[in-house]
C-alpha cells in the first residue's frame, strides 16, 4: 500500500480523485450487508515516454500492452490492435486495461528503437496491476536507434560496391550455449560510394564482417571460355578478399567489438586486401562420371565453413570442368569449406577441406575422408521422437556451433554446418538408414541439445570416439554418439527483494553449482524481476544451482567467472533436481 | 531442329550473341537465319553466315590502347580490358598493352564498376576487332554512370520515411515502340534517403504501396514520379552520362482499412492490383488469405477498381470489381473470375503460292504450312491502363488442333514477323485492316476470328554494309513503310560485311549500325539523326534487290 500512495504522488491530480473515490465506493459497497454487483475495476498504465539518453520527451510515441503468463520475454510477437495508446504533446501516456495481471509493455516511435518496459537485451520490467493496486505510473525511457556506418575500400583505395556486410549482435553477458546459438546477424550491402549503413540499431555491442570479391577477377573469371582453351589469368587478376572483420582482420577472434549506447553514432571502415585465389579440385563420385553428361548432371556445391555461425557468405567463385572431368572451383581463400555433390545413387556426399595458401587441394569422393563421420542414437525416451530435437556439436574453445543435426522425426535432410539450429538444411549424408550423421572436422566438441522445451540431455555415449559428460572427442572416420535424453525440466519463481521491498527490474541469475567443471552443464539462466519483485524461470534442466538477484545489476560482465563468484556468496542454495516447479525468493544484491 | 538451331548459333560472332541475348528478337533472327538457310541450294552461299570470333593471327603481335572517359576524355585507370581470352588492368594513364597477341578478330570488353561500356539498355557493349583495327592503338570508351538521389517524405507532414522501396524504371525503345524496363533499386533509410546508380536514359521513379504494419497502421501509398501528364506518352527525367539528378518523392499515407474480398470461384490464389480512379495500377503485395477464397487487404479512404488474375487449368481468368473505403473496414466485396475471350485465328494462303515459279516445289517439299506460332503472331496491348508494362499474348493450341488466342477486353495491336519464306499479307478482325489499327476486345464479345492471308510471294535482299569505307560486322534494321505486321525487321552482316534476307514485298528504310542501337521504330522521328545513312529499298516478289549501306559509327550514335 506504500508502494501504491507513492505511485500516485505521481499522478495527475484527476486521476487521483478517482481512484480516491473508487476506492471510498469500494469501501462502502463492501461495508454493506446487501449483495451488489460491484463497478467494474478500472486498470490503467499510465507515465511517459522519454528519451533514454538525454530525458527529452519522445513525441509521436506508440504503446502496446499484453497480458502475460509471468516469466514472458520480450522479443516475442505482441498482440496486435488491442490495448494501445499514443503519447499526447507532452509525450504522456494512458493505456486502459481490461484486467488484473502482468503486463508487458512495448514502446515505439520513429527514430527509436522498439522496446520493452526497461528492457535489457531480451528481459523486461512486467507490470503487474492488481484489484488493490489497479494502476501504475512510469517513466518509460525509450532508447534512440543507434548507427554504425562504414565504407569498404580495395587495395587501390577504391570503393567496393556490392559488398555483403554483416552486423554481428555479441550478447556479453550471456553464458548459456542455447542463447547464443540464436544470435543472427543483419546484412547490407554497400551502395555504389562503398558505404554502408545500420541505423536502427538497439544499444549492444557489435561486430562488422565484410564479404565481397574483387570485381576485376569476378569478371575476368566470368568471360573466359568454359573450355579451359584461354591462358591462364595474370596472377594480379587470380585473386580474392578473405571474410574481413573490422577493422581488417580475417581472424574473428581478432575482430573489434562496437560497443554502442542509445543514439550513439560509430563509424567502421573496412579495407580490403586481395590474397592470391586459391583453385580445389573436386573428382565426382567415379559413377557418376561415367554417366555424366546425360541424366547425373553432378555439379558441387561449395560453402565456407564460417567459424562465426553467420549465413553463409554467398560464393562468388567459379567452377569449370576441365579436361580429366574434375570440377576446376577457383576464386577461394583459405579457409574450411564443405563441398557437396549428388552421387551416382542421388545421395548426396559430403567433403571437408581446409584450403591453405599453400596449394590447390583435391577432393576426391572416393577415396576415405578425413573428417569425423558421426552419427546420432537417442535413448532414454519412451514416447515417439518429437519433430525437432537439434543436437549440436559446439566448439568449447568459443562456444560457437560448428555443426547440427536434426535427431527428431521431423524433415531430413538437416545436417547442416554453422546454421542456426532448426532452419532446414541440405546436407544429409545416410537419408536411406534414418541414423542422421554430421561430418566435422576432428577433434573436441561439446554436445548441446535444442529444440524441445521440456527435454534434456543427461549424458553421452561414444562408440569410436571419447565422451566426458557432454564433451566428445571425434577421430576421423566414423564414430557413433548415444545421446541419453530425459524429459521433465523444473521451473523456479519467487520474489526478489531489495531492502524490504521488491526489487523492480533486477538482474536475476540461475548458476549452476557445476560451472566450470569439465563436460558438466555450463548454463546460467536468467530473468528480471517485475514491478513487483517477481522472477519466473522455466524449463530448467535438473540440478542444483545457485540463485542470485543484483539490483540494477544489468551493467556486470557476466561472462567472466570471478565477477560472478562475487556474487554466489549472497546466493541461495536451489535443489532443482527433481524436476519440478520449486518457490524461493532471493533477497538483491548491490551490484 | 535442333541440331540446326546449335549450328547456326555456333557461327554467331560474339558479339551478335550479346545482341541476341539482350534483345527480344532472339528466336526471330535465328529464324530468320534458318530460313536463309532452307532457302538457298548451298550454305556457303549464304551471305548472313557470321563468323567465329578469335581466329589465330600468322604473327604475333602487340595490341595496345587507352580506355578513357566518354564524357570527359579523361584517361581511366584500372580498367578492366578483356581482349580475345587475355585481361589486364589499365595503368594510372588508363593505358593497356597485350604483347604475343595471336587472335585476328578477338571479341573485346572494357568493364570497371560505375561505368558502362555501352549507353544502349540491352547493349552489353562487347565487340569484335577487324584485322585493320589491331594494327593501331585502340581508343576505348567508359560511359560514367548517372545518379538519381532523393528523399522519400509523406506528403502530409514532411516526415522522411524509411524503408520505402523507389525503383528506377528506364525508357526503353524496342522494336514494338517503348517499354519500361526496372534497372535499379534501393530502400530508403532512417532519413528518407536513397540512391540509384544508372545508365544515362529517359527514367521515371515509383514506390510501391506498402503497409507500415502488416495487421494494421499506416499504408503509404504508391507513386509515380513524373506523374503522368500526358494520355499519349508518360513524362520522363532524361539523365546523362556523369550526371546527377535529385529527386524529392512526397507519397501520400492513410489509415488504412480492413477490406474482405472473397473470389469467386474459391480455389486457386489471386494476384490483386488496385487502382484509384486514373492513378496508376499497383499491386497489392501484403495481402493476407483468410481461408474459403477470402483476401484480406488494407486499403485506405478512397474509391478503387481491384483487379484480379488468376491460373485455372483452363488458362488465365481475370475479376474486376470496385470498393469504396469510407473511414470504416469493408466486406463483402466480390470477385468473380471470368475465363478469358477465344479469338481464332484463321489462316489462308495466297493462290498465288501454287504457281509454277522457280523454286516454289523446293519451297513446299521443304518448308511445312505456316501456322499462327511459326508466324510469330503475338497480340500486344496498348492499353495504356493495363499497368502500363506490355502484355504480350501468344497463340494456343486448342484440343481440336486450331489456333486461338485467349485474351481480356481491351486493345491489341497484331504483330507478326515479317520476314521469312511466309509472311502476313492482310490481316483483318472484322472490319478492321490489322496491318494498319488495332483491334479492340469489348467484354462479352469474342468468337469473331482474325483472319489472315499469308503468302510466299517473296523477294530477297542482298546487302553490303561498310563503316569508314571498311567491310563491317554491323546491325541492319530494315523498317517497313509499307503496312506490315512488324515494325521493324533486325539482321546483321558478317564480317565481310556481307547480308542477305529474304523479305515480303514493299517498301523500306534500311540502316545500319557499328554497335547495337536500340531505338522506337514506329517514331518517325527516330531515325532523323541518322538521316544520310538511310536508304529506302523496294522489294518485288521473285526479284532480288541489292544494297549497299553506309553505317552509322560509334561516334554518331553516342557522340
Amino acid at each position: 500500500m506504500m508502494r501504491s500512495c507513492t505511485r500516485l504522488a505521481g499522478c495527475s491530480s484527476l486521476l487521483c480523485l478517482a481512484l480516491f473515490l473508487f476506492l471510498a465506493c469500494g469501501a462502502i459497497t463492501s461495508g454493506q450487508s446487501v449483495a451488489s454487483k460491484p463497478a467494474p475495476q478500472q486498470y490503467r498504465i499510465t507515465g511517459v515516454l522519454v528519451n533514454s539518453v538525454d530525458g527529452s520527451p519522445v513525441r509521436k510515441g506508440h504503446l502496446e500492452a499484453a497480458l502475460s503468463g509471468r516469466g514472458r520475454q520480450a522479443g516475442q510477437r505482441l498482440g496486435t490492435g488491442e490495448n494501445t495508446a499514443d503519447t499526447d504533446d507532452r509525450s504522456r501516456f494512458v493505456l486502459s486495461l481490461p484486467s488484473a495481471g502482468m503486463w508487458n509493455v512495448t514502446a515505439w516511435a520513429r527514430g527509436f528503437v522498439r522496446q520493452g518496459y526497461q528492457q535489457h537485451e531480451e528481459y523486461t520490467t512486467g507490470l503487474v496491476l492488481t484489484r488493490a493496486e489497479p494502476s501504475m505510473d512510469v517513466r518509460f525511457a525509450l532508447s534512440p536507434d543507434a548507427e554504425i556506418s562504414g565504407t569498404v575500400t580495395n587495395e587501390a583505395g577504391e570503393s567496393i560496391r556490392g559488398a555483403q556486410v554483416s552486423l554481428v549482435r555479441v550478447r556479453t553477458s550471456t553464458l548459456g550455449l542455447a542463447e547464443r546459438a540464436v544470435v543472427g546477424a543483419r546484412v547490407t550491402m554497400t551502395d555504389d560510394r562503398g558505404i554502408y549503413e545500420f541505423d536502427d540499431l538497439e544499444p549492444g555491442s557489435y561486430r562488422v564482417r565484410v564479404v565481397a570479391q574483387p570485381w576485376y577477377a569476378v569478371a575476368a573469371r566470368q568471360r573466359r571460355s568454359t573450355t579451359g582453351n584461354d591462358p591462364p589469368l595474370d596472377p594480379s587478376l587470380d585473386v580474392a578478399y578473405q571474410p574481413t572483420w573490422f577493422p581488417g582482420v580475417a581472424d574473428p577472434d581478432a575482430a573489434e567489438t562496437l560497443v554502442l549506447k542509445g543514439g550513439d553514432s560509430q563509424e567502421a571502415d573496412v579495407g580490403l586486401t586481395p590474397v592470391p585465389a586459391i583453385h580445389l579440385l573436386v573428382d565426382p563420385p567415379s559413377s557418376t562420371t561415367s554417366n555424366a553428361g546425360r541424366n547425373a548432371q553432378p555439379w558441387p556445391i561449395i560453402q565456407q565453413v564460417n567459424q562465426a555461425a553467420l549465413p553463409g557468405g554467398f560464393m562468388q567463385e567459379s567452377i569449370h570442368r576441365n579436361a580429366q572431368g574434375q570440377f576446376d572451383v577457383d576464386g577461394l581463400t583459405p579457409g574450411l569449406y564443405q563441398v557437396r555433390i549428388n552421387g551416382p545413387d542421388g545421395q548426396v556426399r559430403m567433403s571437408l577441406v581446409h584450403v591453405t595458401a599453400d596449394g590447390s587441394p583435391t577432393v576426391n569422393f572416393d577415396t576415405a575422408s578425413s573428417a569425423a563421420r558421426v552419427s546420432f542414437h537417442v535413448d532414454g525416451l519412451r514416447d515417439a521422437l518429437p519433430n525437432l530435437l537439434i543436437a549440436a556439436l559446439v566448439d568449447p574453445e568459443n562456444q560457437r556451433v560448428v555443426a547440427s543435426t536434426n535427431l527428431g522425426g521431423g524433415p531430413r535432410p538437416i545436417a547442416r554446418l554453422n546454421n542456426p539450429p532448426g532452419t532446414p538444411g541440405n546436407g544429409a549424408t545416410t537419408p536411406e538408414e534414418h541414423v542422421p550423421s554430421i561430418d566435422v572436422p576432428a577433434g573436441q566438441y561439446e554436445v548441446v541439445m535444442m529444440g524441445q522445451p521440456d527435454l534434456y540431455l543427461a549424458g553421452v555415449t561414444a562408440q569410436g570416439a571419447q565422451a566426458t559428460g557432454r564433451a566428445v572427442t571425434l577421430p576421423a572416420g566414423e564414430s557413433s554418439l548415444t545421446l541419453h535424453v530425459v524429459k521433465g525440466r523444473a521451473t523456479l519463481t519467487g520474489f526478489a527483494s531489495f531492502k524490504g521491498k521488491p526489487a523492480v527490474g533486477a538482474a536475476i541469475m540461475l548458476v549452476p553449482a557445476t560451472l566450470g567443471q569439465t563436460g558438466a552443464l555450463q548454463m546460467v539462466r536468467r530473468d528480471q524481476s517485475n514491478s513487483d519483485g517477481s522472477f519466473n524461470i522455466a524449463q530448467v534442466i535438473p540440478g542444483q544451482y545457485i540463485l542470485i538477484a543484483i539490483n540494477d545489476g544489468w551493467n556486470i560482465n557476466w561472462k567472466d567467472n570471478e565477477t560472478l563468484e562475487r556474487y554466489l556468496a549472497g546466493g541461495v542454495a536451489v535443489d532443482l533436481s527433481g524436476g519440478n516447479a520449486v518457490a524461493e525468493n532471493v533477497a538483491a544484491q548491490a551490484p | 531442329m535442333d541440331a540446326l538451331t546449335y549450328e547456326v548459333r555456333s557461327v554467331l560472332s560474339a558479339s551478335m550473341k550479346s545482341l541476341l541475348r539482350s534483345s527480344g528478337v532472339v528466336l526471330a533472327l535465328l529464324l530468320a537465319v534458318l530460313v536463309g538457310v532452307t532457302n538457298l541450294r548451298a550454305q556457303q552461299d549464304v551471305g548472313f553466315s557470321l563468323h567465329t570470333p578469335s581466329i589465330a593471327h600468322p604473327e604475333p603481335m602487340t595490341i595496345s590502347g587507352v580506355v578513357v572517359n566518354a564524357v570527359s576524355g579523361t584517361p581511366v585507370a584500372r580498367a578492366l580490358v578483356q581482349i580475345g581470352g587475355r585481361a589486364t588492368l589499365t595503368g594510372p594513364d588508363g593505358k593497356f598493352e597485350f604483347d604475343q597477341f595471336t587472335a585476328s578478330r578477338p571479341n573485346v570488353q572494357v568493364t570497371k564498376p560505375g561505368y558502362y561500356s555501352s549507353l544502349e539498355a540491352n547493349g552489353f557493349g562487347g565487340f569484335n576487332l577487324n584485322p585493320s583495327q589491331l594494327d593501331k592503338p585502340l581508343h576505348l570508351r567508359l560511359y560514367p554512370e548517372a545518379l538519381l538521389t532523393g528523399t522519400v517524405t509523406s506528403a502530409a507532414d514532411d516526415e522522411p520515411l524509411e524503408r520505402i522501396t523507389v525503383t528506377a524504371m528506364r525508357s526503353v525503345p524496342n522494336e514494338s515502340g517503348r517499354t519500361w524496363q526496372q534497372v535499379a533499386m534501393a530502400q530508403t533509410n532512417v532519413r528518407g534517403e536513397f540512391r540509384l546508380p544508372v545508365p544515362a536514359g529517359e527514367y521515371r521513379l515509383e514506390t510501391q504501396y506498402q503497409m507500415r504494419n502488416l495487421d494494421d497502421g499506416d499504408v503509404t501509398m504508391p507513386l509515380i514520379f513524373p506523374a503522368n501528364t500526358s494520355t499519349e506518352r508518360l513524362d520522363s527525367i532524361t539523365i546523362h552520362s556523369g550526371e546527377q539528378q535529385h529527386i524529392d518523392l512526397h507519397p501520400s499515407e492513410g489509415m488504412g482499412y480492413k477490406v474482405i474480398v472473397t473470389q469467386e470461384p474459391a480455389t486457386g490464389f489471386a494476384l490483386i492490383r488496385a487502382r484509384k480512379a486514373n492513378g496508376p495500377w499497383f499491386q497489392i503485395s501484403e495481402m493476407r488469405l483468410t481461408g474459403d477464397g477470402q483476401y484480406r487487404l488494407s486499403l485506405p479512404n478512397g474509391s478503387y477498381t481491384l483487379a484480379a488474375t488468376r491460373y485455372s487449368p483452363d488458362g488465365q481468368e481475370t475479376a474486376e470489381t470496385s470498393v469504396t473505403v469510407a473511414g470504416h473496414d469493408v466486406s463483402g466485396i466480390l470477385l468473380r473470375f471470368v475465363p478469358a475471350q477465344t479469338v481464332p485465328v484463321e489462316l489462308r494462303m495466297d493462290s498465288a503460292m501454287s504457281d509454277n515459279a522457280p523454286g516454289a516445289a523446293y519451297r513446299r517439299a521443304v518448308m511445312p504450312a505456316p501456322n499462327p506460332l511459326s508466324l510469330g503472331l503475338m497480340l500486344r496491348s496498348t492499353d495504356s491502363s493495363m499497368d502500363q508494362r506490355v502484355d504480350n499474348i501468344g497463340p494456343t493450341r486448342q484440343k481440336d488442333g486450331s489456333m486461338v488466342f485467349r485474351v481480356h477486353p481491351g486493345s491489341y495491336r497484331l504483330w507478326a514477323r515479317s520476314f521469312g519464306t511466309w509472311y502476313v499479307e492482310s490481316a483483318t478482325y472484322g472490319d478492321r485492316d490489322l496491318l494498319r489499327q488495332e483491334m479492340t476486345i469489348a467484354p462479352g464479345g469474342g468468337g469473331l476470328p482474325i483472319e489472315l492471308m499469308v503468302s510466299n510471294q517473296t523477294g530477297s535482299l542482298e546487302g553490303a554494309v561498310s563503316v569508314k569505307d571498311e567491310p563491317c560486322s554491323c546491325l541492319v534494321a530494315l523498317i517497313p513503310t509499307t503496312p506490315s505486321l512488324a515494325p521493324v525487321i533486325n539482321s546483321g552482316s558478317d564480317d565481310k560485311g556481307n547480308f542477305w534476307l529474304t523479305l515480303a514485298p514493299g517498301t523500306y528504310q534500311a540502316v545500319a549500325f557499328e554497335r547495337y542501337h536500340a531505338l522506337d521504330f514506329r517514331d518517325p522521328a527516330a531515325l532523323a539523326p541518322f538521316a544520310s545513312h538511310v536508304q529506302t529499298v523496294v522489294i518485288h516478289a521473285g526479284e532480288k534487290a541489292t544494297l549497299h549501306l553506309d553505317a552509322v559509327t560509334e561516334e554518331e550514335i553516342a557522340p
